[in-house]
């Protein structure tokens, strides 16, 4: 659905033009009915407009410091120009050794990091959802306690998922392939969108929404490739050969509910719902084992564990004692 | 409603704009599914200007989260993908939106050292075109002249510069959600500009 909508960052450029025509001076006739229809073409475009014009009207509202105050200081200048790279080196090399001892330990090789190339990492606390957006447009969403370095070169777009999850919403680009490399696994993808899920003492697991992505595991002999289409979900385990089987796109979104900050539980078990609340937030869910088997459906915010117990003792009729660091669901 | 974009543009650059950052983080906390905060915002903006008198508004910030929340609360309801089944309810998404404490109130120094220092990272032209139209009230033809180049790029430049400080203003280093970021994302940000559109 949101897929086929113009991106909010197209409409903003839009809505700088507009304004920007509109303040060189009136508009003629058919430009003025061109902009009411724009206007008129989605909810998004008036509020966009409003927010571009009060951009300006913010550069003018500080012109009482003078326009002196705008320009950048001719020293700050200088140094910009001598590192046309900032980053954070000390932070970097930390993050390059604990993938090398991750890749080191697994057996396979992936291309270095070097050190000369610029590497940005993000992470994620536990509650926390991050979208990031990426010098090529694509757009990376960070989900809970997850982490992610990149390395952009101008033949490649490497990134490395080290831990957790992430949605990639890859800007098309057939020159620069965009790879994600995770574990003993790489997934390439050309212009598409996709999930991949690295959790703890679980197989990595590679969700498509849109597009076509290459799913390689590296083994010791060979290293093997599965083409993987939208609406399917790839599971890597360890040992077993990698399975692909489709996945309805209802479900699929439902799986992708934590990009909005929202669990999504289809029928799912009190129990499995408790554990996947753990991911999202350190108050910890504790139910009964005589109750972890009953089902749970519904849609919660992930950073409210305790709203969730409420709501499912409510239904369930069962009871709630929540203290400070744990929830206590019982019959 | 041509001439009331100039002044309600004024009300939300004094009222608003400079709080996008602390909108954006509450909004973080009800987020729903399907929906992308830029576009939540957007739509919030337009909402504001179907307020019939903004000078009644005594608590700026407070109504554009208001405004922001039951923007994503018309989105759940209308949608089809997301189903609010019996043990969820939306007031979940609802968390209470507490007052705004005097100490995320931006004094209006502070205010022009934030747009001050976004406009120093500006791409040059972006920058001067913005000065010179803007803060110096040259006309777009005498801006021509003066940087020695044709109205179109005038127009190109300063749309360009309207663009990226659309796109910063609001996500800059006030938000104080953030916690345990290994970097902050500012350089993605920059070089995305630079290379983008």
């Amino acid at each position: 659905m949101w897929m086929m909508r113009t991106s909010s960052r197209e409409i903003d450029w839009q809505a700088g033009q507009w304004a920007v025509k509109r303040a060189a001076g009136a508009l003629t006739g058919e430009e003025e009915a061109a902009f009411e229809a724009w206007l008129a073409a989605d909810v998004r475009h008036p509020g966009a407009y409003l927010r571009a014009e009060a951009v300006m009207a913010r550069v003018e509202r500080v012109a009482v410091v003078g326009a002196e105050r705008l320009r950048p200081k001719p020293v700050a200048k200088a140094k910009v120009a001598l590192q046309p790279a900032p980053f954070w080196t000390r932070r970097r090399v930390v993050l390059t050794g604990g993938i090398a001892a991750s890749v080191g330990a697994l057996g396979v090789v992936w291309p270095a990091l070097r050190r000369e190339d610029p590497v940005q990492a993000f992470a994620t606390s536990v509650g926390e959802v991050r979208t990031i957006a990426l010098p090529d447009g694509s757009v990376v969403t960070l989900n809970t306690n997850s982490r992610l370095s990149m390395r952009f070169t101008e033949a490649a777009r490497n990134l490395y998922l080290s831990q957790g999850e992430a949605l990639f919403n890859v800007a098309k680009n057939k020159l620069r392939p965009f790879t994600v490399f995770c574990g003993n696994t790489q997934v390439v993808a050309v212009g598409t969108s996709f999930v991949v899920r690295a959790l703890p003492h679980r197989p990595i697991q590679v969700l498509v929404r849109e597009g076509v992505v290459e799913v390689k595991r590296a083994g010791a002999l060979r290293t093997t490739v599965k083409r993987a289409a939208a609406n399917t979900q790839t599971v890597v385990p360890t040992k077993a050969p990698m399975i692909t089987r489709e996945v309805p796109p209802e479900k699929l979104a439902r799986n992708l509910a934590w990009e909005v900050g929202l669990i999504n539980f289809d029928n799912e078990t009190l129990g499995a719902a408790a554990e996947e609340f753990a991911r999202y937030s350190n108050t910890r869910i504790v139910v009964e084992p005589a109750i972890a088997d009953r089902a749970v459906t519904g849609i919660f915010a992930s950073s409210n564990p305790v709203g969730f117990a409420k709501a499912t003792a409510k239904v369930l009729k069962l009871h709630v004692e929540v203290s400070a660091e744990e929830v206590r669901i019982s019959r | 409603m041509a001439q009331d974009f100039r002044e309600r543009g004024r009300w939300v650059a004094r009222n608003v704009l400079p709080h996008e950052s602390l909108i954006r983080t509450r909004l973080k906390r009800v987020y729903a599914h399907g929906l992308d905060i830029d576009d939540i915002v957007q739509e919030m903006y337009t909402r504001i200007l179907a307020v019939p008198s903004l000078e009644s508004i005594r608590f700026p910030v407070q109504y554009a989260i208001r405004t922001a929340k039951s923007v994503i609360i018309d989105h759940v309801r209308r949608s089809q993908v997301v189903s609010i089944a019996s043990s969820g309810d939306l007031e979940q998404l609802d968390l209470p939106v507490q007052e705004v404490s005097v100490e995320e109130r931006l004094e209006f120094r502070e205010e022009i050292q934030e747009v001050a220092s976004e406009m120093a990272k500006l791409p040059e032209m972006c920058r001067e075109t913005l000065i010179l139209r803007r803060v110096e009230g040259l006309s777009q033809k005498e801006t021509a002249q003066r940087l020695k180049i044709s109205e179109n790029s005038v127009e190109y430049y300063m749309t360009r510069g309207v663009f990226l400080l659309i796109r910063r203003f609001g996500r800059g280093r006030k938000s104080r959600s953030r916690s345990s970021t290994v970097c902050e994302e500012t350089d993605v940000d920059d070089e995305n500009f630079k290379s983008g559109d």
